[in-house]
């Protein structure tokens, strides 16, 4: 294995990864294998790439293809080949660049590869043992499965966004890009433990991946809550027991779960009268004082600093947290100790600092390389790997196919 | 797939073999576990009558009899797990726990790094009973780091991340999703990250240690966010329901008690159709909304342009109508509309699982199918102490009279020591 940054070797090396998806569910799935080593080739359609090269954010807002933020933070690691799926030449290149892949991630849309000719019994007879994975909105069959979607119909209809938010308003959509996030952790899952598998067996499997299903378990079981006692839960807004406070510098979290975290944080307020009260003993008690102790912590946390409190109540093991910027997450005295966030030089973006690994492994590295511009192992893909000649490629460019 | 027929039938789980003994608790490790046990992995949970998993309390009524055993939380997060009890304050039960490290693929655990290390169970311990052992260990900010020992239950993940800053109204202050945090995001990592050291350890035979920080796991979700900020030095704003450059895009008021739709118009030719549906084609030719940059600057005069029409619809048949259409559109489903929802009921989303004290009740599977595989739940979840017999005498090898012991010991049992 070869040896990478800190002398380790990275755990996923000689896999093979094709990926067909973009946006951000499949390029985060993927991201995720090239961190720890997948050799991760990304197929775009020539001329305009993957969706998010054209979504920002972009350095002083000028829009670039190579400059996405998005971009570049889905993609690192990663080899860009540019091919064009609508031409037959297109087509039979695909077939050869998935002959030699162990995973295929791809979100071309429900039955996309058939009309490619390369539906799942096609790909298994050429290629044995491999693991398709179909990323979609609403999955590859069922009534919705043509609907349109964007992160906020996908909160609507995937049950997150009817709990968010406040009482007497509209209900919330989470913030950021979350949703495809989650998708994209769902389809690591589903390739790394059909890879396993099929490395074993010698037995590949199609695997159907719906976003809304995927928002489903981060929500703690709904559903199951309403069949067993009939409650549908509705939104209650951001109070405690779980709750963010102003305090003189910016903004604390406290988060108390159970009777000890109460009492515990009784004490640290000096509320400790709140300790004999029964109307404090229980949780739903509490629940339905929330403003009364909100009131409370609000005016003792007025005067003292977030650092203060963090650190003071976490000394008392309470679960008070800071509420940090993205500004001040990159300065986080824990961040910068673990070395968390890491820098990468990207040949048009310049030298940007990244998030770093999701998790470290103690005997596997991980590594860091810049994402690909558009088509940038064309030659390294088609002629070292499936043997094209420069010339091939001159032609195919000719015929835009690449 | 439904579509695939030619498939050869019944492949196995992918993760059949593989044992993993589970010491982890509440929500994060807990599903690291149960995404395992799904696909396969044989589970041995570990509780103690002393302590029980916290998430037995997840939204079940309190004061009941058995409320232990009734929780909706636990009984979806657990399936698939066999369910044991040791008190690891007894060495006994520490042993037991070392025994089955000796014999098992994966050790997991969620607590702050001084936990497993006073009970000698940290991985450096354990990597002498069985060297090719994963073990992974999630604490809320690491296991190395000048937090290393702070707690972090539930919600402080989410605001430590970074996605607080990021959910909220546009003229109000940072928020809670409103589900269950960070935790679930931290479990997900977790399974991707045993999943790669097991692919590691295929190949070499070792094994590792995982050091999962969930605070760290949770940033890397919010990635556009940490670029906008490197490459601009500007803070990325809070848009509630709107987009940056869509417009219409928002959630509107539907006929129906907290009946509300969420649509998304990204291109004028959705636009065009959205006005048809709203019976405004009049709106098409608007000097206030024939651009998206127009729509964009006079969203308040757009949104309750919308709203009148929502607001004589039903969520549902609003959705089906800008659907059909070809306009991004979704009813915003509270959790009895999820239960029976059309396309997920259709997608055999929902399998039925019969479990003591709570009864037969439709709980999601995967939210993937796996081709052709038998998946589904094999077994419930667990009531406390369920297994100590098979795993204790079965699979072990203890005598009846070990047992026994351990029983009168109350280092093993079936019901929770109150107080």
């Amino acid at each position: 294995m070869t040896e990478k940054e800190g002398g380790l070797p990275l755990p996923l090396e000689n896999t093979v990864v094709l990926d067909l998806s973009e946006h951000v569910a499949g390029p985060y799935c993927t991201k995720v294998l090239a961190n720890y080593g997948a050799e991760v080739i990304k197929v775009e359609p020539p001329g305009s790439g993957d969706v998010s090269r054209r979504l920002g954010p972009f350095p002083g807002d000028e829009p670039h293809l190579e400059k996405s933020g998005l971009f570049l933070y889905l993609n690192t690691n990663k080899q860009s080949v540019t091919l064009n799926l609508d031409s037959s030449t297109g087509k039979q290149i695909l077939q050869n660049l998935i002959e030699r892949a162990d995973i295929v991630v791809e979100s071309l849309g429900p039955a996309a590869l058939s009309r490619l000719g390369l539906d799942f019994p096609t790909l298994e007879g050429s290629r044995p043992g491999i693991v398709v994975v179909s990323i979609s909105d609403f999955g590859q069959f069922g009534p919705y499965k043509d609907f349109k979607a964007s992160h906020l119909v996908h909160c609507a209809l995937g049950g997150w966004q009817y709990t968010g938010g406040d009482p007497d308003r509209e209900p919330l959509q989470a913030g950021g890009l979350l949703v495809y996030y989650v998708t994209g952790l769902y389809g690591a899952i589903a390739a790394l433990s059909a890879h396993y598998c099929a490395r074993l067996t010698g037995i590949g499997r199609h695997i159907d991946l719906s976003t809304q299903e995927a928002m489903h378990i981060v929500m703690g079981y709904p559903t199951v809550r309403y069949w067993i006692d009939g409650q549908t839960r509705r939104r209650t807004g951001t109070h405690f027991p779980w709750a963010i406070f102003e305090c003189r510098d910016g903004l604390v979290g406290c988060s108390v779960l159970g009777d000890d975290q109460w009492v515990q944080l009784c004490r640290f307020v000096e509320r400790e009268d709140w300790l004999q009260d029964p109307r404090f003993a229980t949780g739903p008690g509490r629940s339905a004082r929330a403003q009364e102790i909100e009131a409370y912590l609000s005016s003792w946390f007025a005067d003292k600093s977030k650092e203060e409190l963090f650190h003071e109540g976490q000394a008392w093991r309470i679960s008070f947290s800071l509420v940090p910027t993205v500004a001040e997450l990159l300065e986080l005295e824990q961040h910068r100790v673990r070395e968390y966030f890491a820098t990468a030089n990207h040949p048009a973006a310049g030298t940007l600092t990244y998030p770093g690994p999701p998790f470290r492994l103690s005997e596997t590295g991980w590594h860091l390389e810049p994402a690909p511009l558009l088509g940038q192992h064309n030659s390294e893909v088609y002629c070292d790997r499936l043997g094209y000649s420069m010339d091939d490629l001159a032609r195919l460019r000719a015929q835009g196919v690449i | 797939m439904a579509s695939d027929k030619t498939e050869s039938p019944n492949r196995p789980l992918p993760l059949a073999g593989i044992r993993v003994v589970d010491l982890t608790m509440v929500m994060a490790g807990p599903l690291a576990t149960e995404l395992l046990a799904q696909l396969g992995a044989e589970v041995i949970k570990i509780e103690a009558v002393q302590r029980l998993d916290m998430w037995r309390g997840a939204y079940s009524q309190p004061g009941t009899d058995s409320a232990w055993e009734k929780s909706p939380g636990f009984t979806g997060l657990n399936r698939d797990k066999y369910g044991i009890t040791l008190n690891l304050q007894d060495k006994r039960g520490v042993e037991i726990v070392k025994r089955l490290a000796r014999i098992a693929d994966i050790v997991a655990e969620n607590y702050t790094p001084r936990v497993m290390k006073n009970f000698g169970l940290d991985y450096e311990s354990l990597k002498q009973t069985n060297p090719s052992i994963i073990m992974i260990s999630m604490p809320g900010y690491g296991m190395t780091g000048p937090w290393r020992d702070y707690v972090s239950f539930a919600y402080p993940t989410e605001m430590m991340s970074g996605i607080a800053q990021l959910t909220g109204y546009a003229d109000g202050p940072p928020m809670l999703m409103g589900n269950t945090g960070g935790d679930p995001l931290a479990g997900l990592n977790g399974a991707v990250a045993l999943l790669i050291a097991l692919e590691y350890r295929r190949k070499t035979g070792k094994g590792q240690h995982i050091d999962l920080s969930q605070m760290e796991a949770c940033t890397g979700l919010i990635g556009e966010a940490i670029m906008e900020y490197v490459m601009n030095q500007r803070l990325p704003q809070r848009y509630g329901n709107r987009h940056p450059w869509m417009a219409p895009h928002g959630t509107y008021r539907c006929q129906g008690e907290d009946a509300w739709v969420s649509l998304s118009v990204a291109t004028d030719a959705e636009w065009e159709s959205l006005c048809k549906v709203i019976g405004r084609p009049d709106l098409v030719v608007d000097s206030r909304f024939i651009t998206s940059t127009a729509r964009w600057q006079h969203q308040d005069e757009l949104d309750r342009i919308i709203e009148q029409w929502t607001s004589q619809h039903e969520p549902y048949e609003a959705m089906h109508r800008l659907q059909d259409a070809g306009i991004a559109a979704g009813a915003v489903l509270n959790a009895a509309q999820l239960a029976t929802d059309p396309h997920l009921v259709a997608r055999g989303f929902y399998e039925d699982v019969e479990r003591a004290f709570v009864g037969k009740q439709p709980y999601p599977r995967l939210p993937m199918i796996l081709g052709d595989t038998q998946a589904g739940t094999r077994m419930p979840a667990p009531t406390l102490g369920q297994h100590n017999r098979d795993i204790l005498i079965g699979l072990l090898g203890l005598s009846e009279e070990e047992l026994q012991d351990l029983e009168s010991d109350r280092v093993i049992g079936t019901r929770p020591l109150i107080g």
